[in-house]
């Protein structure tokens, strides 16, 4: 008991009180300093309960200031300086709507504003983005007399580049007779922000010498940073700074990664005379970008001190470049015991890609594990990812079990859904969960919703319930088709084996179809033996991509159905000519978390085949 | 019991023994040797692997010895029911009673621990050997790199040469030692053993072995990867540069989205044998092989053999000799699976007693009793 180590009493000095409030953290510990101040009557006491306003209005503790609050609101005080201390509470705090409120207070009560009051209320309509309320304000000031004070100028300037209203601001920052450097950082920021470089750099290469300072030169550098052409001039300004920091060099090397250019990068990054956690982040996510694991990992390895960010980036840089193990590894290393790193949302989606690609259902389980252990909610992207995780590890039971239990779902989590039943054949259920949606959710379906649900009817061999989605998109939901979508009507007219109606279709698209729409037309053609559509089909293709094997196959194939085996040889001599290679079957399966790999074996060697006809060139002689 | 088998044994041998041992493949043979109240199947099998042996050493104490093959048979049953107790029985009467030495029944101790999860127990029986050959140090040697024992891995490779001048290393013993040294990133040493493949020993290197040289000496040298990448893959078999060198290009030199991959010669060569087994039993249960999708101009029964070890059949395989009975099987497969394999899956639910889910590159098939969730649409 904080009260039980000081003796108060009514006759001591409240000091000792006022001492201890201050130090409070707790509800149960302000409420012992309210009983007390209570007991000794210095509840009524104007001039203790202000100081102790002051105290505990700006404290981290929640509880503090509210009793700050509660005291403010208890006694009628009438000094700005209270007013504008509890404004401050609201507008820097949680709650910035009240603040505004609080200022509408202050002048039905005729309390005396001053520069700080419009600059906390403005504070508070810039977190948010009240326009309006703000330009009221605005109005306010200049009525009273604030419209030339320089701090003030420079607030309504934060205010409207924080609302988005770049323009507004910069007629703010026109209008200002002797400009500071926080009247400059202020504007070049906002133009930075809203992405007009250009602007800033304008208004930058005004700005007067003596008013740089580093703010300003990294403010534009990080500027350049967000343009796709921005490095050259980056590089510029970051020789020319009279001094940097550490920020400099950060987002010089966070420049130079993302622009691809590692060697500069480095190069910074073994001169810069002090780094940090994002010097080596940058390095880490820069050669993964690359496809350098390799040097990404090595960077990674000689970091002195880890963050969740460079974890993420090194998880993120083996995912991107086909390392999914290596992915979870570093997952796994982040919850040993050596490790004091905990895993946020990133990771575990990263992780949960990982898993998924691996079809490693184990590693999903053990996530999904983790994140109910540590309160992570799947009512945003990691309950999306989950499904998907379970649906393609092969478990769709589980897929349905983590969508249901979601409270809140989003329409991405419906089409996560939708889509894994679709590619396990569940083809009723992805269409009752589509009627589902149709019936009466607030959710609209968007263009992905069809794509699965189409899918679905397609692996399902729902043909007229696909026909039916696809004009309910078009009519009902006025989405306009597109070409993953006529796609779908391809392969589903294809599959059921309507080769001329998937023709036709693919014939009136009016979109170009692209190699994948063709080649699943061939596919089927192949499948159902149809040469006379799949010829034509198979040689547009060759013509499209003469490096993609599985054209060839096709067409050799569909021929050796019909035994034409002279034109079978000559489509394999082909590619031999062209060093075409067909794409080996391979297999994996997961056992006690090992992954095995078997190609296909005992195969018949292509090169016993009898070539004789591989002189015979299949330009000259056509292909039939 | 043993009176009885002892009386026995002045008539006959193996008759007897064959009559002990076959009954352990029928479905209801727990029953016959003895009621279990365990309804755990690991149980039921374990126990069956300790009468087994029981029953051989009554034998064995009246000079009636096991046949080798039967006790291969009984690892390999401990290792499908993943029974460690069982396999410590097993070698425990090899030791006890082996008549003679054979490298192969140690070659599979050395298996079963491994498969069982015990590499050092598999390391120990490969130091007590009295002499070894091939088969054995590859599986020490992937053992080890598998074990995350890289460098254990590279120093039984260096004494293999050593301790046996007539043991030459195979395309398995590089794969394994390559690996071994793009773990623990000695470039070294693993450029040496890569020169010496085909200089000393006349083995061309595989993709493989390309990959982990050509991943190691990246690992090593950022400047001189790319460069020392593509002089290495230009060593690669030809089927494999094109497809390899459009990775180089992208800067990403990958074996494939897995990189733990078991080698063990032993395990695929019974991954294939069950293959030829399971693809008889099929068709003693209407399987025909759909000789349609050999898509070339063989007769039948060389379009059968072509059908035959496709690699989710493998994978299959594989699976179900290493698993115990009813586990469901997941398999991955990177084209779209035919409809021969389609048809021969299906079958083999039936008497296999087991959920195969297969992933193709377009959507997942789960076979069951028969029956595939595609229903026969895909």
């Amino acid at each position: 008991m904080l009260l039980s180590a000081t003796s108060v009493q009514p006759w001591s000095h409240p000091l000792p009180a006022l001492d201890i409030a201050s130090k409070c953290k707790t509800q149960m510990e302000i409420n012992q300093i309210h009983a007390n101040l209570i007991t000794t009557g210095h509840i009524h006491n104007p001039s203790f309960t202000s100081k102790t306003i002051l105290k505990l209005a700006f404290s981290r503790h929640k509880p503090n200031v509210d009793f700050a609050r509660y005291l403010f609101f208890d006694f009628n005080y009438r000094d700005p300086f209270l007013w504008n201390a509890i404004m401050k509470s609201f507008s820097h705090g949680d709650e910035p709507n009240k603040a505004f409120q609080l200022f509408v207070l202050m002048l039905v009560r005729d309390i005396l504003l001053d520069e700080y009051s419009f600059s906390l209320v403005l504070k508070s309509c810039s977190r948010l983005g009240l326009l309006s309320r703000g330009i009221q304000v605005h109005g306010l000031m200049l009525k009273l007399g604030f419209g030339s004070d320089l701090f003030l100028q420079n607030s309504l300037i934060c205010f409207y580049v924080k609302c988005g209203f770049v323009q507004f601001g910069r007629q703010v920052f026109d209008r200002i007779g002797k400009k500071d450097s926080f009247s400059y950082n202020l504007m070049i920021d906002g133009y930075v922000k809203r992405g007009m470089v250009s602007s800033a750099r304008q208004l930058f290469d005004r700005m007067p010498s003596e008013m740089k300072n580093l703010v300003s030169w990294n403010t534009m550098i990080s500027g350049y940073l967000k343009v796709g052409n921005g490095f050259e001039s980056a590089q510029e300004l970051f020789d020319e700074m009279p001094q940097r920091d550490l920020v400099s060099w950060n987002l010089m090397i966070d420049c130079c990664a993302k622009n691809g250019k590692m060697e500069s990068a480095r190069g910074l990054f073994d001169r810069m005379p002090q780094r940090d956690v994002v010097s080596w982040a940058s390095m880490v996510d820069g050669y993964a970008k690359l496809g350098n694991v390799g040097a990404a990992r090595s960077y990674f390895d000689a970091m002195p001190r880890r963050d969740v960010v460079s974890c993420n980036a090194m998880m993120a840089g083996y995912v991107g470049n086909g390392c999914y193990e290596e992915a979870l590894k570093v997952f796994h290393d982040m919850l040993g015991n050596a490790s004091d790193l905990a895993p946020d949302s990133v990771t575990l989606l990263t992780a949960l890609s990982a898993a998924t690609q691996l079809g490693c259902i184990d590693e999903g389980m053990a996530i999904r594990a983790y994140m109910e252990e540590n309160a992570f909610t799947t009512c945003g992207k990691l309950g999306v990812a989950l499904v998907d995780m379970y649906a393609k590890c092969g478990s769709i039971e589980q897929a349905m079990d983590v969508f249901e239990g979601i409270q809140e779902k989003s329409i991405d989590h419906w089409n996560a859904m939708i889509g894994g039943l679709a590619i396990h054949g569940q083809g009723d259920l992805a269409f009752e969960l589509f009627m589902e949606m149709e019936r009466g959710l607030s959710l609209e379906p968007d263009e992905i919703t069809f794509v699965a649900v189409l899918h679905a009817c397609v692996h399902s061999g729902m043909i007229k319930e696909g026909m039916i989605c696809f004009e309910v998109m078009r009519r009902l939901h006025k989405i306009v088709p597109k070409l993953q979508h006529y796609g779908c009507m391809v392969d589903l007219l294809s599959r059921a084996g309507h080769i001329e109606e998937a023709a036709k279709f693919v014939a009136q698209m009016p979109i170009q179809p692209n190699d994948v729409v063709l080649r699943t037309l061939l596919s089927a053609c192949s499948t159902y033996e149809n040469l006379d559509v799949g010829e034509p089909v198979a040689k547009h293709l060759i013509g499209l991509d003469s490096k993609d094997s599985s054209s060839y196959v096709l067409l050799s194939n569909m021929y050796a159905h019909f035994g034409l085996w002279e034109y079978v040889r000559k489509v394999r001599t082909l590619m031999k000519q062209r060093e075409i290679n067909k794409v080996p079957g391979c297999s994996w399966i997961e056992l006690e978390g090992t992954m095995h790999e078997f190609f296909v074996g005992g195969m018949i060697d292509h090169e016993a085949i009898d070539t004789s006809s591989s002189a015979i060139s299949m330009e000259r002689a056509g292909l039939r | 019991m043993a009176q009885a088998i002892a009386s026995m044994s002045f008539f006959c041998t193996r008759p007897i023994l064959k009559g002990f041992i076959t009954p352990l493949h029928k479905k209801n043979c727990p029953l016959k040797f003895g009621a279990s109240n365990s309804n755990s199947n690991s149980n039921l099998n374990s126990n069956t692997i300790q009468f087994a042996i029981e029953a051989l050493e009554e034998m064995a104490k009246n000079h009636i010895l096991a046949d080798s093959n039967h006790v291969l048979e009984l690892m390999q049953l401990a290792v499908d029911t993943q029974s460690m107790e069982g396999g410590d029985r097993i070698y425990e009467y090899i030791i006890r009673f082996s008549s003679g030495y054979n490298v192969t029944i140690f070659n599979q101790l050395i298996h079963m621990y491994l498969k069982l999860g015990d590499y050092r127990r598999g390391g120990r029986i490969f130091e007590q050997m009295l002499c070894r050959n091939i088969d054995s140090w590859n599986m020490m040697i992937t053992a080890l790199v598998e074990n995350g024992e890289a460098e254990a891995a590279i120093q039984v490779f260096t004494r293999l040469s050593k301790e046996d001048d007539k043991l030459r290393p195979d395309e398995t013993t590089f794969a394994a030692v390559l690996k071994a040294c793009e773990c623990v990133g000695d470039v070294k040493r693993g450029r040496a053993y890569f020169a010496s493949m085909s200089k000393d020993y006349g083995i061309t290197p595989s993709s493989d072995h390309c990959m982990s040289y050509a991943n190691l000496v990246r690992k090593s040298n950022e400047n001189a990867a790319d460069d020392d990448a593509r002089e290495i893959l230009s060593r690669m078999p030809a089927a494999q540069v094109t497809q390899q060198q459009k990775v180089i290009g992208n800067k990403r030199i990958q074996q494939s989205p897995v990189s733990r991959r078991n080698q063990a010669p032993t395990d695929r060569s019974m991954a294939y044998d069950k293959l030829v087994s399971l693809s008889k039993r099929a068709k003693e249960a209407g399987y025909v092989p759909d000789t349609r999708y050999v898509l070339h101009d063989l007769d039948r029964e060389a379009k059968e053999r072509a059908l035959l070890y496709h690699s989710e059949r493998l994978a299959i395989a594989y699976g179900l000799i290493s698993t115990p009975p009813g586990t469901t099987l997941r398999v991955i497969k990177n084209l779209r699976i035919c409809g021969d394999c389609h048809n021969f899956i299906k079958i083999l639910s039936t008497f296999e007693k087991r959920e195969f889910i297969v992933r193709d590159n377009k959507r997942f098939h789960h076979f069951k009793d028969g029956e595939c969730s595609c229903r026969d649409f895909w």
